[in-house]
């Protein structure tokens, strides 16, 4: 039976232009998953079903990584790293195999950004609060915490993580692109055991993933956000308030994914000044001249997010980190 | 990282983004490096590094690996009880579905019927006790007085084979047909039906056809009874056939994104033999109500019957939960007409946790209401319509099966289905069912005070497991 504090079920709408879409609530995101329809749109239909039990399956795999990962859940494998560290300092916590994956990922990130990128750097949000006002920390404050992150002197040993006293992780530069890579998989293995091989697009909050063209060959055209301050802005409609603004640009996808870094809407004004919500963690401070959002097209969503990520740690050099890549980017500035 | 969520949009032509770059051509070593160390945490192999971008890459390939056929079980067991000790089914059916890989889809189902307890003969109760000679004239029963008259020796089993095949033809067309063959000691049937849809307007509208054929052989114990003959004198004629023919056309329409909607017209028709063998009509005294001359006739159906029947149905999707609303008119050259409305509403119990969808409840509720056919009687009136004797006479059509009597019937139900995770789920189903026969007016005589058409309560249970495998 469904308890109060349960979310709400994933819901399955028939989409004008042949589509299932299939919608629901996690890691604090709105998330879609968009279905080609099979054959006849029937009531009751066995696609429907199908579809359903695909979305079901999307809805789990999101909800457990976020269980897993959440820095909100004192139920979190997160938390329990964070416990150990904390009951019995200096003493290695083990992790299970994909924690172990997860946290390789990341050792890797901060060894080719040259600590550019670092799991560790989420207390930095304890002085850091980019809510388009003015109020910048101290710099003693900043210090003071600053102090408390540092990839490098966290003990990693597959599968044994030691973290020092007053030092945390947090995985939510990956999750959600993780997240959408891993439902893809899942997605792909349902239809094969199923023989319903059908075209689908994960949209986990903006991060997106594809499985291929639609059927008849088309590409699947992805809307990236007007940042805030660009054009005057329309009459916001108060019955859709989460709702995201009109696309600055759409981006045709035909398969793999696309990530986005940066947050039009989070940032701090000071002096005319526009302080980026990237931080950078070897200071502690805003990344000098990074871009208002970095969109990045590759073959995993994983591989996008952080390609995104690391070319916003890069701030003036964020394209110049990306056209050596060769792969498809959108910066806005 | 924390992004904005992207709106996505299935219509608009692509656009260049301001401050947009090229894409280079050069693979960078950062990009490298983290291809090969997402490839080993999302364990996908296939993965490459190409820097192809939009173009379609290994990934990609993946997709199209094996499309090794899959099957589907479905069994179920459904108990059907009619209250008053009348009829009883036990029906359990197994069916089994395989998917070739390339959307076409074949499927087998079996089912078994054995039905046991006691049916209506069509005589009117009597304020004595009556007595009947079986339909095998081996035996006989007798009916207590006051009671509608019930053939106990009612018992069948039927046993009943579908196959079915379902397949593409090109992008937006299907095609199916399939075969089905019943057999019960009495009674065998043969069916073929076949039927094409087609997709419109990009899956937003379909429109489909179908064609059924069915060919009946009717053999009943102690052969079929001469119509409008004098009931159990031992006259019959062997055996009879039926033909059926259906067409349909049916049309579905994406209305919204929470709406779908449906309408299909039915035209059959059907030749040949459609009397109830095994049903009599009383022969009764217009003043005393007691029955008279030739007491009992076999009962007599016309040899034709052209059926029209329009439904449309309606699916909303709320925030979570899905409405289903249905109604469906009939009209036949009987003079039956109906009406039925059916609602469902299927509520979404959250998750299970598994990965098969999550358990719902499906309460049900439905209404019918139906005109009684020209020719239905609950009895005749000796000198009226009917006059006893070889020389008498006779109406050319007359039945006193209360399934062709004006009634109203009520179904209240609910469904429970459970997924247990990889494809696989429990459903349960729960109904009754009431049916109001209108009573007949001006019941002479003694009938006055008898209650000639008694309701009828059913109760249906129904278990269900279906898994891939």
């Amino acid at each position: 039976m469904a308890a109060a504090a349960q979310p709400a079920a994933a819901l399955l709408q028939p989409l004008p232009g042949g589509l299932w879409r299939g919608s629901f609530e996690a890691m604090a995101s709105p998330c879609e998953l968009l279905m080609e329809r099979a054959g006849e749109p029937g009531l009751g239909s066995d696609d429907e079903e199908a579809a359903r039990r695909l979305l079901q399956i999307a809805c789990d795999e999101v909800r457990r990584i976020e269980r897993k990962y959440s820095r909100y859940r004192s139920d979190s494998e997160l938390a329990r790293w964070h416990r150990a560290a904390a009951g019995q300092p200096g003493q290695p916590v083990q992790v299970d195999e994909e924690s172990a994956g997860l946290l390789d990922l990341a050792a890797l990130c901060h060894q080719l950004s040259g600590g550019r990128f670092d799991i560790s750097s989420g207390v930095l949000r304890e002085v850091w609060r980019f809510d388009g006002s003015d109020r910048l920390p101290t710099p003693d404050a900043v210090a003071r915490v600053a102090a408390r992150v540092g990839w490098a002197r966290i003990g990693w040993q597959r599968p044994l993580l030691t973290l020092p006293p007053g030092m945390e992780l947090d995985l939510g530069g990956l999750g959600k692109e993780y997240a959408a890579d891993r439902v893809l998989t899942l997605l792909r293995a349902e239809g094969q055991r199923t023989s319903r091989d059908r075209p689908l697009l994960i949209n986990l909050g903006g991060d997106l993933v594809a499985s291929g063209p639609r059927s008849d060959g088309s590409p699947w055209y992805v809307g990236i956000e007007q940042p805030i301050g660009q054009t005057p802005q329309a009459d916001p409609d108060p019955t859709q308030p989460a709702h995201p603004a009109a696309p600055a640009g759409l981006i045709a996808l035909k398969t793999g994914a696309l990530a986005t870094s940066g947050d039009a809407r989070r940032f701090l004004l000071r002096d005319g000044v526009r302080h980026s919500h990237i931080l950078d963690p070897r200071t502690g401070w805003p990344v000098q001249g990074a871009p208002r959002s970095v969109t990045v097209a590759a073959p995993t969503c994983t591989e996008a997010g952080l390609l995104s990520t690391l070319a916003m740690l890069q701030g003036e050099g964020a394209e110049a980190l990306l056209a050596a890549q060769g792969l498809p980017h959108w910066v806005l500035r | 990282m924390t992004t904005s969520p992207l709106s996505l949009s299935a219509s608009a032509e692509p656009s260049s983004l301001p401050g947009s770059t090229s894409t280079g051509t050069s693979t960078g070593a950062l990009h490298l490096a983290l291809a090969a160390a997402v490839t080993g945490l999302l364990g996908v192999g296939s993965v490459g590094a190409q820097a192809e971008g939009l173009k379609p890459s290994a990934a990609t390939a993946a997709t199209a690996a094996s499309t090794a056929a899959t099957w589907q079980a479905d069994a179920a067991v459904l108990l059907y009880r009619e209250g008053d000790g009348r009829v009883t089914a036990l029906e359990p059916v197994i069916s089994l579905r395989r998917n070739d890989g390339n959307d076409r889809a074949t499927g087998l189902r079996l089912t078994l019927d054995t039905l046991t307890g006691a049916s209506p003969n069509g005589a009117v109760a009597q304020p004595t006790a009556q007595t009947f000679t079986s339909p095998s004239g081996k035996g006989t029963y007798t009916t207590a007085a006051g009671k509608t008259p019930l053939n106990t020796e009612f018992r069948d089993t039927r046993i009943a084979l579908l196959a079915s095949h379902e397949r593409p033809l090109g992008t937006d067309q299907r095609g199916s047909f399939s075969a089905n063959v019943s057999a019960e000691h009495d009674f065998a049937s043969v069916g073929l039906s076949g039927s094409w849809t087609r997709d419109f307007d990009n899956k937003n509208r379909t429109l489909s056809l179908g064609l059924s054929t069915e060919f009946d052989r009717i053999n009943p114990e102690g052969g079929v009874p001469v119509e409008r003959g004098v009931a159990f004198a031992g006259t019959s004629k062997g055996s009879d056939s039926r033909y059926v023919v259906d067409l349909l056309a049916g049309f579905t329409q994406v209305m919204s994104r929470r709406w779908i909607t449906q309408v299909s017209y039915n035209l059959g028709r059907g030749s040949g033999y459609h009397s109830d063998p095994y049903k009599i009509l009383s022969v009764i005294d217009g003043s005393s109500g007691l029955v008279t001359g030739d007491r009992y006739i076999n009962e007599s159906r016309p040899r034709s019957r052209t059926r029209h029947s329009l439904n449309v149905q309606s699916k909303w999707h709320l925030t979570q939960d899905v409405v289903d609303l249905s109604y469906r008119y009939y009209r036949d050259d009987w003079g039956v007409s109906a009406h039925t409305l059916d609602g469902r509403y299927r509520w979404e119990l959250g998750s299970n946790g598994g990965s098969g969808g999550g358990a719902y409840l499906e309460p049900h509720l439905r209404w019918y209401r139906q005109s009684a056919a020209d020719f239905y009687r609950t009895w005749l009136t000796e000198g009226g319509e009917y006059v006893s004797g070889a020389a008498g006479r006779s109406p050319a059509y007359a039945s006193a099966d209360t399934r062709l009597a004006a009634f109203t019937g009520q179904t209240l139900g609910i469904k429970l289905g459970l997924p247990t995770g990889q494809g696989r789920e429990w459903t349960l189903r729960v109904e009754t069912y009431r049916q109001k026969i209108d009573q007949p007016a001006n019941a002479p005589g003694a009938l006055g005070s008898l209650d000639l058409t008694p309701d009828l309560k059913a109760f249906t249970l129904m278990v269900g497991y279906s898994r891939p495998f």
